[in-house]
This record gives C-alpha cells, sequence and structure tokens, in this order.
C-alpha cells in the first residue's frame, strides 16, 4: 500500500503538466517520457496504456491529496467538540456524584425480599401506626420465625431498622437514609474491618471478570443478618482411593 | 586392533549363510515388524497429527489446520461442535492465586467445579483439587486426609487446606521433561502441550505438589457433561497416555473471566488475579494479610498462595 501511494505521488512530481501528458497520449509518441523500468514498452500501444496509467496515476494522487485536505479540515472543525461535550456531561452529574458512590462502585445484584412481610411501611407505616417498641422482648409476633442471634444483647431490632421508616435501614450519620439494597453500608458501621476487606475483594465472593465487570455479593447473601454465623453444608464425594491388589484381595475376601 | 576388526569381519561373514538359511529370518522379520507398527500408527492417528509440531513453534497456519482438524475429530468422536482456542497471553499479566485456608470449609465444591468445566475423566477418576484435613494445630502433610466423608462440614476441631497445582515460577516439573511439552506461559500459567507429550511422567515424579495426573486408559467424560468451549492448552479432551494439570482454567482466565473453582467457592476463600496490578485483590492480599507458600523451602517459588484473613 505504501509503496503504491510513494508511486503515485512520484508520478504527480514528475509529470506535473497534464495537459502535455495528455497530448503524449494522444500523440502516441514512440519515444518514453521517462525510462521506467521495464514498464515501458517500445510498442506503441503499450505506450498508450502506459501513460493513460501515469494519467490515471495522477488522478488518483490528486484525489487523495484532497480527501486528506478534507480529513484535516474535518478533524479541526469537529476536535473541540466531543472534549465540551465530556467536561458538560461530567459537570452534569458531578452534583449527585457523593451521594451514588458506593451503589455504582459496587455491582451488587438485587436480592429479592420476601413477598409476605414487604413493604414493612403497610405495617409499620403512618396508616397503621403500629406503636414503636424499642424493648428486647422473647415474642415477636408475626416475626417469630426470626431467630436474632447477632450480636449477643448488643443487638435488637432497631439497632438496624431504622423506627421512623421501616422501608430503610437505620440511617447513616449524614442522616441519608439505607435502602436494602445497599445493606452493606449499614454492616460496615460495625464491622468495619470485614468491609474494607470485601470493599478490596478480600472478603467474601466476587464473580465475573479478573479483569472487568466483577458482581459483588451482599453481605446478607451469605450471611442471615439475624444469625449471621454460618451454616453448615453437606460435602460433596470423597475421591475414590487407588487400587491396591491388597485392597481389593481384601473386598473379595480371599486375602 | 586389526587383529579385532578382523575378527569381526570373519564374524559377519560367518552370520550370512546362516541368514540366508533361515530365508527372509531377520530381515523379513524386520520388515514385518515395520509394516506392522507402520499400519498400526497409520490407524491410530493421522498423517497430520503425526507430524504436528510442538504448540509453541506451531506457526499460526499450522495452529488453525490443527485446530480445524481436533474440531473434526471431536464432532465425530462426541456429535457436537467443540470450541477449540488459542487465545495468546495477555499482556502484562501474572497470574496468581491465593486461598484463605481460615475459611474454606472444606465441601469440595471446587474439585467438581473444576472437574466439570476441565472435562476431567470420572472413571478412572481424575481430579486436579485435593482437598486436605488437618487436624487443628497440625501442618504435617503425611498426617492429613483426603477420603473425610462427614455429615457435614466444617467439622470442629479440623481445617481444610485444598492443594492443586502451584503454577511456580520455577517449576521443577518443566525442566525435566524431555520433549519440552509442558512450559511456562509468558502469564504464568504452566501447560502441557498433549500432542506433544510422551507419556514418560517425568514432570509427576518432580512435581513436589502430586499436581499432575496421568491417563493410564482412555478418559471416560459423559457426553451430556462435556464442556464444549475449550482451549488447545487446557481442558480440550485428552487422549490416553498423557499427562495433564490444572491451569488455573486457561480457557477461562485468557478472556478475563475467574476460574471455575472461584466461582463456585460458596464461601468465597478463593482468589484469583493479576500479580503486576497493583490494586487486584491478590495484591492487597500479599500486602496486607499473612500468607505462605506451601513447601517455599523447596524454591519452587509457587505463585499460589494461603493467607489467613484475620
Amino acid at each position: 500500500m505504501k509503496r503504491f501511494l510513494v508511486r503515485y505521488f512520484l508520478n504527480a512530481v514528475t509529470y506535473p503538466d497534464r495537459r502535455r501528458l495528455l497530448r503524449f497520449a494522444r500523440n502516441d509518441k514512440a519515444e518514453p517520457v521517462i525510462a521506467r523500468s521495464g514498464a515501458t514498452k517500445q510498442s506503441p500501444t503499450g505506450n498508450i496504456r502506459h501513460r493513460i496509467c501515469e494519467i490515471r496515476y495522477l488522478g488518483i494522487s490528486a484525489l487523495v491529496l484532497l480527501a486528506i485536505a478534507a480529513l484535516c479540515g474535518f478533524v479541526w472543525l469537529i476536535g473541540p467538540g466531543p472534549a465540551r461535550a465530556h467536561t458538560e456531561h461530567h459537570v452534569e452529574i458531578s452534583p449527585e456524584a457523593p451521594t451514588a458512590d458506593a451503589a455504582k462502585e459496587f455491582p451488587v445484584p438485587l436480592t429479592p425480599l420476601p413477598k409476605t412481610i414487604t413493604p414493612c411501611r403497610a405495617c409499620h407505616g403512618p396508616e397503621k401506626d403500629f406503636p414503636v417498641n424499642p424493648q428486647r422482648r422473647e415474642d415477636l409476633l408475626v416475626h417469630r420465625n426470626i431467630q436474632v442471634n447477632h450480636g449477643g444483647v448488643r443487638v435488637w431490632c432497631l439497632d438496624c431498622h431504622d423506627p421512623n421508616n421501616r422501608n430503610y435501614l437505620t440511617p447513616l450519620s449524614d442522616g441519608r437514609l439505607i435502602p436494602f439494597e445497599q445493606s452493606y453500608l449499614l454492616c460496615g458501621k460495625c464491622h468495619g474491618t470485614k468491609f474494607r476487606d470485601w470493599r478490596n475483594g478480600i472478603h467474601g465472593k466476587r464473580s465475573g471478570y479478573w479483569n472487568g465487570e466483577k458482581t459483588y455479593f451482599l453481605c446478607v447473601t451469605c450471611h442471615n443478618p439475624h444469625s449471621p454465623r454460618f451454616k453448615p453444608i453437606e460435602p460433596m464425594p470423597p475421591p475414590r482411593k487407588p487400587w491396591t491388589p491388597k485392597e481389593s484381595a481384601r473386598k473379595a475376601g480371599t486375602h | 586392533m586389526s587383529d579385532r576388526d578382523d575378527d569381526i569381519i570373519n564374524e559377519r561373514s560367518d552370520e550370512k549363510p546362516d541368514a540366508e538359511e533361515a530365508g527372509t529370518g531377520r530381515r523379513g522379520f524386520l520388515a514385518g515388524m515395520a509394516g506392522l507398527v507402520g499400519a498400526s500408527m497409520l490407524a491410530s492417528c493421522t498423517w497430520q497429527e503425526f507430524f504436528q509440531q510442538q504448540f509453541t513453534r506451531m506457526t499460526n497456519k499450522e495452529i488453525q489446520e490443527t485446530v480445524d482438524r481436533l474440531k473434526a475429530e471431536y464432532r465425530a468422536k462426541y456429535g457436537m461442535d467443540f470450541v477449540v482456542g488459542t487465545e495468546a497471553p495477555i499482556d502484562a499479566t501474572l497470574y496468581a492465586y491465593a486461598l484463605d485456608i481460615q475459611r474454606c470449609i472444606g465441601c469440595r465444591r471446587c474439585v467438581y467445579g473444576c472437574v466439570q468445566e476441565n472435562n476431567l475423566s470420572r472413571d478412572p477418576q481424575i481430579q486436579y483439587i485435593r482437598v486436605l484435613k488437618f487436624r487443628d494445630g497440625n501442618m504435617d502433610l503425611e498426617q492429613s486426609t483426603i477420603y473425610y466423608d462427614p455429615e457435614e462440614v466444617p467439622e470442629k476441631g479440623y481445617y481444610y487446606m485444598p492443594v492443586q497445582c502451584q503454577h511456580c515460577a520455577n517449576a521443577p516439573c518443566t525442566k525435566v521433561c524431555p520433549v519440552r511439552a509442558t512450559w511456562t506461559e509468558p502469564d504464568g500459567i504452566v501447560v502441557v502441550d498433549y500432542n506433544w507429550c510422551i507419556g514418560c511422567r517425568y514432570c509427576m515424579a518432580a512435581c513436589p505438589y502430586m499436581g499432575r495426573w496421568f491417563n493410564y486408559t482412555d478418559p471416560k467424560v459423559p457426553t451430556d457433561q462435556l464442556n464444549p468451549v475449550t482451549h488447545y492448552l487446557g481442558n480440550r479432551p485428552r487422549m490416553r497416555n498423557v499427562v495433564e494439570k490444572c491451569t488455573f482454567c486457561i480457557q477461562r482466565v485468557r478472556v478475563g473471566k475467574y476460574p471455575m473453582c472461584v466461582e463456585v467457592c460458596p464461601v468465597g476463600a478463593r482468589k484469583f488475579g493479576n500479580l503486576l496490578d497493583p490494586d487486584s485483590e491478590i495484591n492487597r492480599i500479599i500486602q496486607t494479610k499473612r500468607v505462605f507458600r506451601l513447601k517455599e523451602e523447596l524454591n519452587t517459588q509457587p505463585k499460589f498462595y494461603y493467607f489467613f484473613a484475620t
């Protein structure tokens, strides 16, 4: 490709006079204008073809030059466009950046909450006005299936669930309510070192791409928030023992 | 000296009539054997397969031809279309692995995830990952077991340590291979070219982690459980008489995915990443946690770190 381009431009330089070239082609003169290796045959027809080629080279080279010039101009005109657009875009989103920090940083799949008891405001809302009872007690009425075994005597329901708005968890120190989808912010209030490790991908599991998009899992995906200790599970079957003559003899009973 | 030469000449001349006496004796036998060997060779493998080069010495065209041949072969054998990838290492990567032995509960999900992903033989059984069970406070490999089978794990008073290929930076297995059928890729993965392997098992003897497995018979994988997304140096179906090993799921990590054992671990004890990326989890673990490597005193320099998260 490069060689062809160079040849086009050389031709344009060596044959600057297009009219003269045309005249050569028309008159079909025997002597070649320039000694081009091998390409110029002594036969008149060959010469004509050759010169027509030269004219074509010139035309194409002019076209290429024009195209390059047009491209340069276009780039020069358009150039500042995208940059300007980018800065505007940046300015647009910057006001909401501090609020939407963690949600964008950690793509966490949504874990659906149990439909039967949500939204919490259906019972704990302003309409029903169920009384707020911060006391630690045995009978949890409709929530009897919940075993609170988290932090011993130090933690009770309203330490995590917001008494004023049960659809959210207890707010951060700046007053921002924590939705259930970002519960890791709440967990991180007490378990700071674990939260740091989770953020760095050391605690807990991440899946996806080691060099790209990763899916984080919420703390509550693995740990039941009311009873966070990991439950034992059944192991997969052990590997088969290697075959030995002694073993097989013992099994057959021959010994 | 000259006497001895004469003797040899004499012996040869003496032998001649014997051979003629036996008719087509030795020469005929040799010719017959050569024919037999040639015929069996042609029957068991194609011309192209027999003259195939080692993977790192193949040109792109040869690699493409090999991949096409393998695809056709698998298509004929298993009746499904395989992807035989030949993805090159990603620039500026050096893979490393970390495993939190405080968190591992010994459930063996990784073992079977690996078997499924890498088309490992079910019978005879090959499993790249061994999960060792130790009594608390004990680190003697001789006193560990891999055959534990309780109702539930983790068991009280025990801890678990999965062991697989450690992808050593100074890998003894690649040094002993007489034909260079195994080598370390630029991204740190120790791989085997199954078509170049002669099955001498020197590498298995050299590996101090028992990280290599030999196909004593044709590996058996149920056709409905085959994973058709493969890599030439990774999980493509193997043949008899070759050595195989963990490749960090080369078919996954070369396209950016986590290895299968990382994906299936239910407790998130397994970590994988790029050592050359200062922000990768693997680097953070090495910088901030207590880590050790198995049999470090052998100077194998594994890229497999065991760590304690707390």
